[in-house]
């Protein structure tokens, strides 16, 4: 680092994390304050960084003109959420969700066109149609990182936050953070916060036993979240968990939105297809996870009836971008497409709103219940948001922090607050003896498997809250050997963090919902009189009291008739048409 | 072992109760609480135990002074090995997303699927 971040002048817009979301946001910010100070910080390299650090294959919800409307999106999230969403938040993507795509185009990336030179879009949701390939995916992050560069956007790399300081009318003001290489201790002060961590993606623990075998990319500890709590943001709905259909073992996805336009499906051990739609809802998840532990388990892709030259376009794809290393997962098995059924599996659970619906509470504006605070991407509450919703949310929200930073003061900051984090945040690399962080992490992880791998039940849950609260003391005994491992250690708190918001909100819902996601033993059915709300969750800043309440539906933007909205519920292929079938 | 949290008030204090006489074959501690609290005070002791990691790095190939791969990895888990100037896998936290084996400017680093996943 040329200069230490501790001396660098107020940053107007501070965005926290350069993934999929953090580099649009950064890059939007410098383009609204030419002459402001944005910073980019990242835990990793932004040219590899976040969710889709080796590419993407595709966008999965495109609303493009002639083939879906704002108004038909909102509506199919509205029913694969089961009802509960802000319609406005996702409508707010919806509208520029093809002036992002054409933004995208200017930058250089490549999406799938038909010989006529329409945008080749693909069905894989229930109902529309919002998913377009990108064939040369491999290449995002190098596109991301050259706009980065050509707009001036200082980055700052392996420096990872560890608290968002308030100013005393609790205003975001700037955060506190460790470089991960040299544990340089940072404070960076910041007239605006924007969130763009990721995923809490290091919650469960993979069935593998491989740690870092997680179907996110392993450095999105939830970091987003445990900062958003700390600072007394409102988190909603974290009991819709997200739990993913994955290749057994690989952990990684198939996919069926790859695969699916090209006639792969899921199906059963008998060879029998069992949904009507791959597109991952929490009810196509239970219909899964039903058929994966019942007498028809396991279940698979199925892609062995393709034609070769449409498994080796398949192949093309899935084996150059996203988890490139499928590729060699199968050949070192001696398996493949075009002869083997691809056994699937159920992922370990994590919060993520890019997928399922659980993340810090956002509006259609982006910004969070702290003013001056700003979440885009999988971390931000917009349900079903993937790469897609988090590129255009991180628009959004330099939109609405730039604005906010342009009218405010030089923010005051804490002197005591930031000397008391210094303290906690260093403690792992002056203690010696304690417990390493690889272990507390097993720990904590193994406890979220134990407890709150869905199905749901109160008694479990309440068992795992007792450790994840005992766990704050064994959090005050881990030491750290070098600043690698003091990264490790302050995951931990996140890990721990998360662990505890998930199994409070999943015990304050008594009703399921979302499938999987929520599906709850001792609350088995719906309960649209009493649960048809958000769950809010916070925690006072002071007396570090955790509260859990509802927040009602906003009504709805975009109507939903009666009969449109248990859609997504009836995924499951009746079984006399499966007998009529085999 | 001050960052011990205090231990709660049934256990007795190990100093209070008199270390038995050693007798070979035979429990030195006279209860559990009193084994429990002495094994909470006794200072951590670490062990090492052999990975096999998945990152692999043709040392012939790899350049000295180039750090490309450690600045790729997405989750920091390569680093240089100063003896040697040659990037190696540090840490056991590999996500296979092959980041270091794309941008290596030699082709030195294979990425093997961690044993536990093949």
């Amino acid at each position: 680092m040329s200069e230490s971040l501790s001396s660098f002048p107020t940053i107007d817009v501070l965005v926290v994390g350069g993934g999929t979301a953090g580099t649009v946001a950064a890059i939007k910010a410098k383009e609204a304050l030419p002459n402001g100070h944005v910073l980019l910080l990242e835990k990793a390299n932004v040219k590899r960084s976040g969710a889709i650090a080796l590419g993407m294959d595709g966008v999965n919800n495109a609303v493009i003109p002639g083939h879906a409307t704002p108004e038909q999106y909102v509506r199919e999230i509205t029913l694969a959420n089961d009802g509960i969403v802000d319609q406005a938040a996702i409508l707010a993507y919806a509208r520029e969700s093809y002036g992002m795509i054409q933004e995208l185009e200017g930058w250089g990336v490549k999406f799938q066109k038909t010989a006529t030179g329409d945008y080749d879009v693909k069905k894989v949701h229930h109902k529309g149609s919002y998913v377009l390939p990108m064939p040369e995916g491999y290449d995002i992050k190098k596109i991301l990182t050259r706009v980065i560069r050509r707009v001036g956007v200082r980055v700052e790399n392996r420096v990872m936050a560890t608290r968002i300081l308030l100013d005393p009318e609790g205003r975001a003001a700037g955060i506190t953070g460790i470089n991960v290489r040299t544990g340089e201790f940072v404070v960076i002060r910041a007239k605006t916060v924007i969130l763009c961590c990721g995923a809490a993606g290091r919650l469960g623990l993979p069935a593998s036993g491989y740690l870092s075998g997680t179907y996110e990319n392993p450095s999105n500890a939830g970091d987003g979240y445990s900062l958003a709590f700390r600072a007394g943001a409102e988190l909603a709905n974290l009991e819709c968990f997200q739990i993913n259909p994955l290749l057994k073992d690989y952990n990684g996805p198939a996919c069926a939105y790859v695969s699916g336009p090209y006639g792969g499906f899921t199906v059963n051990a008998k060879g029998n297809r069992f949904m009507l739609s791959d597109y991952w809802s929490g009810q196509m998840m239970l219909e899964f996870y039903r058929e994966l532990t019942g007498p028809n388990g396991p279940v698979y892709l199925k892609m062995n009836h393709l034609a070769p030259e449409t498994v080796t376009e398949i192949e093309k794809i899935l084996h150059t971008t996203e988890r490139p290393s499928r590729g060699r997962f199968h050949a070192g098995r001696g398996h493949s497409y075009g002869n083997d059924l691809v056994e699937m599996a159920v992922s370990e659970i994590g919060l993520c709103s890019g997928h399922s619906a659980s993340g810090v509470r956002v509006n259609d504006r982006a910004e969070t219940t702290i003013p001056g605070l700003y979440a885009a991407g999988d971390m931000a509450s917009v349900p079903h948001n993937y790469m897609l919703g988090a590129f255009t949310y991180g628009k959004i929200a330099a939109r609405s922090a730039a604005a906010f930073a342009a009218g405010r003061a030089e923010p005051v900051v804490d002197a005591a607050e930031i000397e008391t984090e210094r303290a906690r945040v260093l403690a792992p690399l002056h203690r010696t003896g304690g417990i390493q962080p690889h272990l507390l992490e097993y720990k904590l992880r193994r406890h979220v498997n134990d407890y709150l791998q869905p199905p749901k039940s109160a008694h479990r849950y309440e068992r795992g809250l007792d450790y994840f609260q005992r766990a704050q003391a064994e959090l005050d005994q881990l030491s750290a050997a070098d600043p690698h491992e003091l990264m490790r250690a302050i995951e931990c708190h996140f890990i721990r963090d998360c662990a505890e918001m998930a199994a409070r909100a999943s015990l304050f819902r008594t009703e399921s919902r979302w499938g999987l996601y929520h599906y709850r033993q001792d609350y088995p059915q719906l309960d649209n009189e009493n649960w048809f709300v958000h769950s809010a969750l916070t925690r006072d800043r002071v007396t570090g009291e955790v509260t859990v309440s509802k927040r009602p539906v906003a009504p709805y933007v975009v109507p939903i008739s009666d009969d449109e909205i248990s859609t997504y519920r009836q995924l499951r292929i009746p079984a006399e048409e499966l007998a009529t079938a085999s | 072992m001050s960052q011990l949290p205090e231990s709660s008030g049934a256990l007795p204090s190990p100093a209070a109760t008199p270390v038995r006489q050693v007798a070979a074959g035979r429990l030195k501690f006279s209860d559990e609480r009193e084994a429990a609290a002495a094994a909470l005070s006794a200072p951590n002791r670490q062990t090492t135990r052999i990975f096999d990691v998945p990152v692999v790095v043709d040392e012939s190939k790899c350049i000295t002074g180039c750090h490309i791969c450690v600045e790729s990895c997405p989750v920091d888990c390569l680093a240089i090995d100063a003896a040697k100037g040659k990037s190696h896998m540090k840490y056991d936290e590999c996500w296979y997303c092959l980041a270091c084996e794309v941008d290596c400017p030699t082709n030195a680093i294979t990425v093997k699927m961690p044993f536990l996943l093949r």
